[in-house]
């Protein structure tokens, strides 16, 4: 096309102008120019050890159920391991996965961000999915951004919802300085997004078929690791408690910790706390609630000497009923629970203790 | 050995309160080196040998010179503020690509770069993993603690269900996991001595970046629209004096869930 | 009309931070200064003895009432209005505001709804370049002003603020029969020692004492007497046996930015020694000066995991024996003085690098933090022995002297301490020669013995210019002190103007004087 400046005229569309304001009116849309076709979702699958071999994480399935239902198009899930991962393949394809990239290769069966992230660009480049979804576990959090980095494109972490306008993706999540939800959108594809347990209900297990392609990949560097040592977590996790007896800055005596165990044990529930006692080094982090800890959503949330800063309470906002329990009548805490009690939290603990003590 | 470490000011959570809608009031709020990236500063300190050399740079306002003035307080021997009205609004994406940029132009071939967990005014911790996928080096999170022997150098990482043991090799981003809710003072002889060190200070230009590669303009992510989060509690506020009566009320609704 | 309700054997009327516990029949809650009035009134025809209360943070039962009525002064609170006089700008407060409230209200800098006492001085004041604020820091902030005026409060700024009495501008002072008398300082001097001034439809004179009160030292031992003292000085410091404050004004002073320093010394007599070259330096000039004895940091270093107002507080270094925490105003030469304290801290076997030192105010704030853990912590050490030592206490001491006399008195706590085989800690106002010794009593036998040394304590210190009660007050507790201090005759000599100024004796009985007998 001699003579032709590219993007100064409007009468062709040879040359590729990319300025949708050059182009006459209407026809971005009707040719749908410069378009990604990317499309699908394409979801990582953590597994965790478990006693017969490992099995998928919660948040994996919770975002493969979620995946079925926000997407038209097709819904990809890969997966790291070796042939101990086959026997998850009926599970997986039972969440409604159309393709399952099964990754192997020597040096791939142990989890690390850089290869990690380097082989899902390699398979993103293939199937050009317009989503791709991981949980928000300690392990997403560091492989979402890296591969967000080698794709370069946009990430929106620790998301509390998700909608689909067909390939767009709104991603919510709460955004600091108030008790606001902010809606993101990328804009790029694909868009990424870490996803919070909790976010999506855990889906039924159908009859499903589907696809499963090996896919070979060799890291390019030494691992380096010279040990992976499991720790003994404790099975139960704060997410799945009926019952939460939640901790705050407002337990000053040590001693708080066990008679809040107690109590919880006599009622079937768990201890759970906010980020001040995890600070001090009484509780583990994965008995923290909030933005830096766990989304919860058990049936009953009793907030002991917690104040509730937004932090905290947008991880406790799942929760069917919330009582608070603080000395402090101007504590936020209170206009976020169902019955507030004005009185000395540890006070009231010990009673509680004592009273079911008594019934046995 | 140099090592580079990246901080941030933050508002002091701790200090903040709630006005009567709910929202986290910040207006008079002082300012603070983030705490994760303090504990990450005295961690490297701590490994460090006469002749290592502690670098920290920031990105935001002008302001945040205090946080690089309390590091150089705390043993860094030199400090960048990158601050520029365009890096107002960046996204993860637009704060590595201007984090990135700083290191390959002012600070390349560091024997570590180090960062915070997280920020703790609702940062998500991701900026770590995104420089370290820029700059295509090796990255550690959840460092516990570090060690450098003949080898180089040993981290601990505490993954939460397990605890890796891992050799890190030179040029590597590492994240450390943990923070000291107590803190730290300088000392006197810190504080005379940080007087005479150096804060540099660079812009977009210096950076050798594009009006549409930072801030706002250069972010992928966008927020569309903001909702207000109404609870729809029945507040029901009862002040109690006697605490058995309170822990009646709670096995009351107890009860009511079996 | 007024709230008057009875009071519970429970009840929080009936003590204070002493945890000595009293008697009463009723609590009265004035709203205003008129409803004050009228309950004196009521009570003064009745001769029904009240005694004034307000956040009761008191340690020595002043406000805890022996017998009558509490009238509680809760409910007048707050900061009316601001003005300006030739000294500086003032702020008009009711008696039951806290000095945490006053410097809370003047750190907003906003007074518009504030009355201006004198033209334009709210917007005066919202205009200036720095912010104001009240510099008495008598350490408990949750205190009312009227309770830190009846005892003429002090605390570590005093070193270089002084006493509360310092910065009264004017009282309203209502009376035992209901009548007020509303003043300024200078309006009422005694001629010679012969005080007169009328109040409502009274006029009252009589003679003053005849012994002069000790300024020299940090004194809260009852109220000021000297020839042509001004009426002001009766009033602060009387505990309430003459007369009650509803209303103050205070002066407050332009607050400029400060700098903390925790300066660490391997033993206690190093940092004595330092403690005597910084008070008699001119160049560092701090604020004040507090001392923690290596015993107080052990016992801040045991509580530290599990208090949590120590969160944000670091480790005490392991090899730190003893401590001295000072602030200095910041100023353009700020080298120089750190390194004169430097050249100190080197002849004492401390350095510059053996220090904390924080600009900003939550540092600031963690620092102060540290040193207010050291009361707290005995008495937290005290509980944890309360299980293997069913009768184990604690008594604080309260006593300043002058500078000279200052290591002899140190000196002499220790030797008697010792010998009588005591456990204590030693830390506080250094700077003002007012350390608090607290001793950890295990027994009944230790407890009489810590009572027979407390008292030696109290007759030295007065032996050698100083105060038994140089900033608490005397209240309920102390009383036997103000005989020490200024004989039988001098009590005598209060309890006449007493009998003048509330012939009924129905006011704040048994303050200062122990009584009428």
């Amino acid at each position: 096309m001699s003579g032709c400046e590219g993007g100064s005229c409007s009468t062709c569309s040879t040359c590729g102008s990319d300025d949708p304001d050059r182009l006459p009116p209407g026809m971005l849309a009707a040719y749908n120019l410069n378009q990604s076709t990317a499309d699908g979702i394409l979801v990582w699958v953590e597994t965790v050890q478990g006693p017969d071999g490992p099995e998928v994480a919660a948040v994996s399935a919770e975002l493969l159920g979620a995946a079925r239902k926000l997407s038209d198009g097709r819904v990809f899930a890969v997966v790291f391991g070796g042939l101990e991962v086959k026997p998850l393949y009926p599970q997986l394809f039972g969440y409604g996965v159309d393709t399952l990239y099964h990754v192997r290769g020597k040096g791939m069966e142990t989890y690390r961000p850089e290869p990690y992230a380097d082989c899902m660009a390699s398979l993103v480049r293939r199937i050009e999915p317009a989503t791709i979804l991981m949980g928000a576990t300690s392990r997403g959090r560091e492989l979402a951004p890296r591969l967000a980095a080698v794709l370069g494109t946009g990430l929106t972490a620790d998301c509390t919802g998700l909608t689909a306008d067909r390939r767009r993706m709104v991603m919510t999540r709460p955004a600091f300085g108030g008790n606001l939800t902010a809606d993101i959108e990328c804009s790029k594809f694909p868009q990424m997004a870490t996803v919070r347990q909790g976010t999506f209900p855990r889906p039924p297990v159908e009859e499903g078929v589907g696809t499963a392609i090996y896919w070979q990949y060799e890291p390019d560097c030494e691992s380096g690791i010279l040990s992976d040592e499991k720790v003994a977590e404790s099975s139960e996790d704060i997410r799945d408690a009926r019952i939460l007896i939640s901790l705050g800055d407002g337990i000053r005596d040590r001693s708080l910790i066990d008679v809040a165990e107690s109590v919880a044990s006599k009622v079937g529930g768990m201890v759970s706390c906010s980020r001040s006692l995890v600070e001090r080094g009484w509780m583990p982090r994965s008995r923290q609630v909030g933005m830096s800890g766990r989304n919860v959503a058990p049936e009953l949330y009793i907030a002991f000497g917690i104040s509730g800063a937004v932090q905290h309470r947008t991880g406790m906002s799942g929760a069917k009923r919330v009582i608070a329990v603080n000395s402090d009548p101007d504590a936020p805490i209170h206009g976020f629970a169902d019955l507030s009690l004005i009185a000395d939290a540890g006070d009231v603990l010990r009673e509680m203790d004592r009273a079911l003590s008594k019934k046995g | 050995m140099r090592y580079v470490v990246a901080v941030k000011q933050v508002p002091d959570t701790m200090e903040m309160s709630v006005d009567e809608n709910g929202s986290l009031v910040r207006a008079g709020v002082p300012s603070v080196l983030n705490p994760y990236d303090e504990y990450a500063l005295v961690k490297i300190r701590g490994i460090m040998d006469d002749g290592d050399e502690l670098v920290v740079f920031t990105m935001g306002p002008p302001q945040a010179e205090a946080a690089l003035r309390r590091c150089l307080q705390l043993g860094a021997d030199r400090a960048y503020l990158l601050t520029d009205p365009a890096f107002a609004g960046a996204d993860v994406w637009a704060t590595a690509r201007v984090l990135t940029a700083f290191i390959g132009k002012f600070e390349p071939g560091a024997s570590l770069y180090i960062f915070g967990r997280q920020a703790i005014d609702g940062d998500t911790g991701q900026v770590p993993y995104e420089v370290a996928g820029l700059m295509g080096v090796r990255q550690f999170a959840y460092v516990d603690s570090l060690e450098s022997d003949d080898d180089g150098i040993l981290a601990v990482q505490d993954y939460g269900d397990m605890v890796r043991r891992v050799r890190v090799p030179e040029g590597s981003v590492v994240s450390f996991g943990s923070v000291d809710p107590n803190g730290v003072f300088p000392s006197i002889q810190d504080r005379l001595d940080a007087e005479s060190k150096e804060i540099v200070r660079l812009d977009r230009v210096a950076l050798g970046l594009g009006l549409y590669s930072v801030g706002l303009k250069g972010s992928l992510t966008r927020i569309v629209s903001t909702r207000t989060v109404t609870s729809a509690r029945r507040n029901r506020k009862v002040e109690i004096r006697d605490p058995a009566k309170g822990a009646g009320f709670i096995i009351d609704e107890l009860e009511a869930l079996r | 009309m007024f709230y008057r309700q009875r009071i519970r054997s429970d009840s929080k009327y009936l003590t204070d931070e002493s945890k000595m516990t009293g008697k009463g029949e009723h609590v009265i809650i004035p709203v205003d200064e008129s409803e004050l009035r009228e309950a004196m009134r009521i009570n003064n025809s009745k001769g029904n003895p009240v005694t004034v209360s307000a956040m009761r943070t008191g340690v020595c039962g002043g406000c805890v009432p022996l017998e009558g009525d509490v009238i509680s002064l809760e409910r007048m609170s707050g900061v009316i209005g601001i003005g300006r006089d030739d000294r500086g700008y003032f702020v008009r407060v009711l008696p039951c505001t806290t000095i945490e409230e006053i410097n809370r209200v003047l750190r907003t800098g906003d007074f518009s709804s504030l009355t201006d006492v004198t033209e334009g001085a709210g917007a005066a004041l919202a205009a200036e370049p720095v912010p104001y604020f009240y510099p008495v820091d008598p350490t408990e902030m949750n205190g009312s002003i009227g309770g830190n005026i009846a005892c003429n409060a002090s605390g570590p700024r005093t070193y270089r603020y002084g006493p509360t009495r310092d910065w009264v501008r004017r009282l309203m002072v209502v009376m035992p029969d209901g009548q007020f008398v509303d003043f300024k300082r200078g309006d009422y001097r005694a001629e010679g020692r012969r005080m007169s001034f009328p109040a409502g439809r009274s006029f009252y004179s009589f003679e003053i004492p005849s012994y002069d009160f000790n300024t020299d030292v940090k004194n809260a031992a009852g109220p000021m007497f000297h020839s042509d003292m001004d009426l002001i000085d009766m009033f602060v410091g009387s505990e309430g046996i003459f007369g009650i404050i509803a209303e103050a004004d205070v002066y407050i002073a332009p607050w400029h930015p400060l700098v903390s320093s925790i300066l660490y010394f391997p033993t206690d007599g190093d940092c004595l020694a330092a403690v005597r070259e910084f008070r008699g330096d001119d160049l560092i000039d701090p604020e004040f000066l507090e001392y923690m004895d290596g015993r107080s940091l052990d016992l801040v270093r045991g509580v530290m995991a599990s208090d949590p107002a120590m969160i944000r507080v670091p480790r005490i270094p392991d090899d730190a024996g003893s401590a001295l925490f000072f602030d200095m105003a910041v100023t353009g030469d700020m080298r120089a003085r750190f390194e004169r304290v430097g050249e100190i801290a080197s002849r004492h076997g401390s350095s510059l690098s053996e220090s904390w030192c924080a600009d900003d105010d939550q540092g600031r704030a963690r620092m102060r933090e540290l040193r207010h853990s050291i009361p707290r912590s005995v008495f937290e050490y005290v509980a944890s022995l309360k299980g293997e030592m069913p009768g184990i206490h604690k008594m604080g001491t309260d006593m300043s002297v002058p500078d000279d006399a200052a290591d002899e008195m140190m000196d002499y706590y220790r030797s008697e301490l010792d010998s009588a085989g005591l456990e204590y800690v030693v830390f506080g106002h250094i700077g003002n020669n007012h350390p608090h010794v607290e001793i950890i009593l295990k027994s009944m036998e230790d407890f009489e013995k810590a009572q027979e040394v407390y008292d030696r304590f109290a007759r030295r210190a007065v032996d050698l210019g100083g105060s038994p009660s140089a900033e608490h007050g005397i209240g309920k507790i102390k009383t036997r002190y103000m005989e020490l201090m200024y004989g039988r005759e001098g009590v005598e000599q209060i309890r006449r103007i007493k009998a003048i100024l509330d012939p009924k004796d129905i006011l704040c009985r048994g303050n200062i004087t122990g009584g009428s007998r």
